[in-house]
């Protein structure tokens, strides 16, 4: 039975059943939704779908572009052993992810909203924002200079392995 | 078919493609590992927090309900008094610094996306079916809830009830992958270790071996960052986010640097030093509803109508509770005002009784709510007519609002016209 089911379907049958699981539920959930009065089916189905369309083609490939981009662009200092390209991607993901978790914030696209609601104002997040990544840009500079200076000490790990200097 | 088999095209369908070293089973793993428990948190908070609507009494529910599933349901308890404070700042906080987390478990396994043969058999096509389920399902309800907790909503459906069923969808996805993938965690951990792989500086890092169709790149570049260092760049992302933001549940020093936060620093009060998140003039309520000719109404068994200035004349009492939000924020007052026992006591509470509270607002689904009978008679629920020693703003609620220890902050009326006893 399971070798049979192995052949045909390709994996054992509790797997079949696990998928079926998993579609029952959204099936359900998706009617759920749907009888309700207030619900515009197509702009569910464009969030749902179109959350994992905007990750898949366009957030991911930009940062492995990016991130290629950095690797070929920077090149570490000759002899002392630091990664220089770390020190752009630890600010950049601190910043970057801030930015795409709280956009809506940043650029103010519900300040009506919130002066409505709150009844006052909301702080200037763009500044904000703006400064917070220059800070984290700020300290891992900083924290390069630093590693940097540590690395051309004479006492500091044997710079001479043949991978040091490819990278 | 086997064409194709044999040759993919050129591109991220070839196992070439892929080069990063650090990538492979093991890393998938133990971001998956990390993942779950952050996951479940959210999870079990999201529902603790729809039970905290009390949604079986009255017209209390937002997601409708066929009745078969009050399994789920039981009457939400009045203490500790920061309990709905902790649940929401657990729900939210988490919600949020798990962002890169989810980001980087995407990352670890994205060449899966551009398997070739695209569906090798009847079981694959099912599972990336699934799978839609389960990414489409984080992103929605991920972007949902980011965006409800911004005050930004661009679409068109009602935020709760798809937040709700979107969280069984995704939910029930993530339960069937993490059964599916078991074994790849632990052929992984049996075969380098939980955390060994952990040691290795970027030096030292080894590729996972290649396996057609797996994970780990068939032509690996040079390391750039250690396997520890990848964890530690989901860590710095998480970090940055728990301090600009967290501060707004948590309070205390946290607060004054969330500067990202929508109810963090410098954007909690604008009125009484806490924040407002319905203004009069949104509920439309105007001084006339609330000047001389305001009443409470009090209505059961003993039905009778009360001025602000009888209530007043009421013994009163003051205590320090929380106002915790739905969406994450917090804040702690000191209220003074009447025992909502004593009115209920006046108006002849029988047993099975609970209290519907409606407000002078004329419309909006929190215009009324209903409170069970244990948060009726819990000693420190009241109807407050004070906050820290001055008379409640009209924002705030004046001339009276309700504040209950423990219940989500929109349960807690401005504005209250009417107590009714009701069955609950
Ligand atoms: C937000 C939640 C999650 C999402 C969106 C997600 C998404 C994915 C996707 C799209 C794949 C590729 C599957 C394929 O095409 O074969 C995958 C594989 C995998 N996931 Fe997850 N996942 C999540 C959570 C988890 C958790 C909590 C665990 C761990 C317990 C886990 C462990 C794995 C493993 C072991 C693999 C297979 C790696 C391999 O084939 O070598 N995932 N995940």
């Amino acid at each position: 039975m399971i070798s049979l089911s192995k052949r045909v379907y390709g994996e054992s049958p509790l797997h079949l059943l696990g998928q079926l699981v998993t579609l029952a539920i959204a099936a359900y959930a998706f009617l759920q939704v749907v009888e309700v009065a207030s619900t515009d089916t197509l702009s569910l189905v464009i969030w749902f779908v179109g959350g994992a369309l905007l990750h898949d083609l366009l957030f991911v490939p930009v940062y492995l572009v990016l991130d290629l981009v950095a690797r070929r662009g920077i090149r570490d200092h000759a002899r002392r052993r630091v990664r220089a390209v770390n020190h752009i991607r630890f600010p950049a993901a601190i910043s970057g992810v801030m930015f795409l978790t709280l956009f809506p914030l940043i650029l103010g696209r519900a300040e009506p909203n919130y002066v409505r609601t709150a009844g006052l104002q909301p702080p200037d997040y763009l500044g904000r924002w703006l400064l917070v990544t220059a800070a984290v840009f700020g300290i891992s500079a900083l924290a390069y200079a630093v590693r940097l200076r540590r690395a051309a000490k004479p006492e500091a790990p044997v710079a001479t392995r043949a991978d040091v200097s490819a990278v | 078919m086997t064409l194709l088999r044999e040759q993919p095209p050129p591109g991220p369908t070839r196992d070439s493609f892929w080069k990063s070293p650090v990538r492979g089973p093991w890393m998938t793993a133990i971001l998956g590992s990390l993942l779950l428990p952050l996951v479940v948190i959210v999870g079990f908070t999201g529902f603790m927090s729809h039970a905290a609507y009390n949604p079986d009494l009255g017209s209390n529910q937002v997601v409708p309900r066929e009745g078969d599933l009050d399994l789920l349901l039981f009457d939400w308890p009045t203490g500790p008094t920061w309990l709905y404070a902790l649940n929401q700042g657990l729900h939210t906080i988490v919600g949020i610094v798990v962002v890169p987390l989810i980001l980087a478990k995407l990352w670890s396994v994205f060449p899966k996306l551009f398997a070739w043969p695209p569906v090798r058999s009847p079981a694959q096509a099912l599972e990336r079916l699934s799978l839609l389920l389960l990414v489409g399902g984080a992103a929605f309800m991920w972007a949902t809830g980011l965006l409800n907790m911004q005050l930004y909503y661009p679409w068109s459906f009602n935020f709760v009830v798809a937040h709700y069923y979107g969280s069984w969808v995704f939910l029930g996805a993530l339960t069937v992958h993490v059964l599916t993938k078991l074994r790849v965690v632990r052929t992984a951990y049996a075969e380098r270790g939980v955390l060994k792989p952990l040691m290795d500086d970027v030096a030292h890092t080894v590729p996972e071996p290649h396996n057609p169709n797996g994970l780990a790149p068939l032509s690996p570049g040079e390391p750039t960052i250690s396997r520890r260092g990848v964890l530690g760049l989901v860590g710095a992302a998480s970090a940055g986010l728990f301090l600009v933001t967290a501060g707004q549940s948590i309070g205390g020093p946290l607060r004054s640097i969330a500067v990202l936060a929508p109810r963090g620093r410098g954007a909690g009060g604008s009125d009484q030093g806490f924040p407002v998140n319905k203004t009069a003039e949104l509920a439309q309520i105007t001084p006339a509803k609330v000047g001389p000719d305001y009443r409470l109404k009090l209505t059961g068994a003993a039905s009778s109508e009360l001025t602000r200035d009888q209530l007043t004349r009421m013994a009163q009492h003051t205590e320090t509770l929380t106002i915790a939000c739905v969406e994450g924020w917090t804040t702690r007052q000191t209220w003074t005002g009447i025992r909502l026992m004593d009115l209920a006591r006046m108006a002849g509470i029988q047993d099975g009784q609970g209290m519907q509270v409606i407000s002078l607002q004329e419309k909006g689904t929190f215009r009324q709510t209903t409170l069970s009978r244990d948060q009726v008679m819990n000693p420190k629920s009241l109807l407050a007519l004070q906050v820290n020693g001055e008379d409640l703003s009209l924002d705030h609620g004046f001339p009276a609002r309700i504040i209950v220890p423990a219940q989500p902050g929109v349960h807690n009326t401005k504005w209250v016209t009417e107590l009714k006893l009701v069955d609950a």
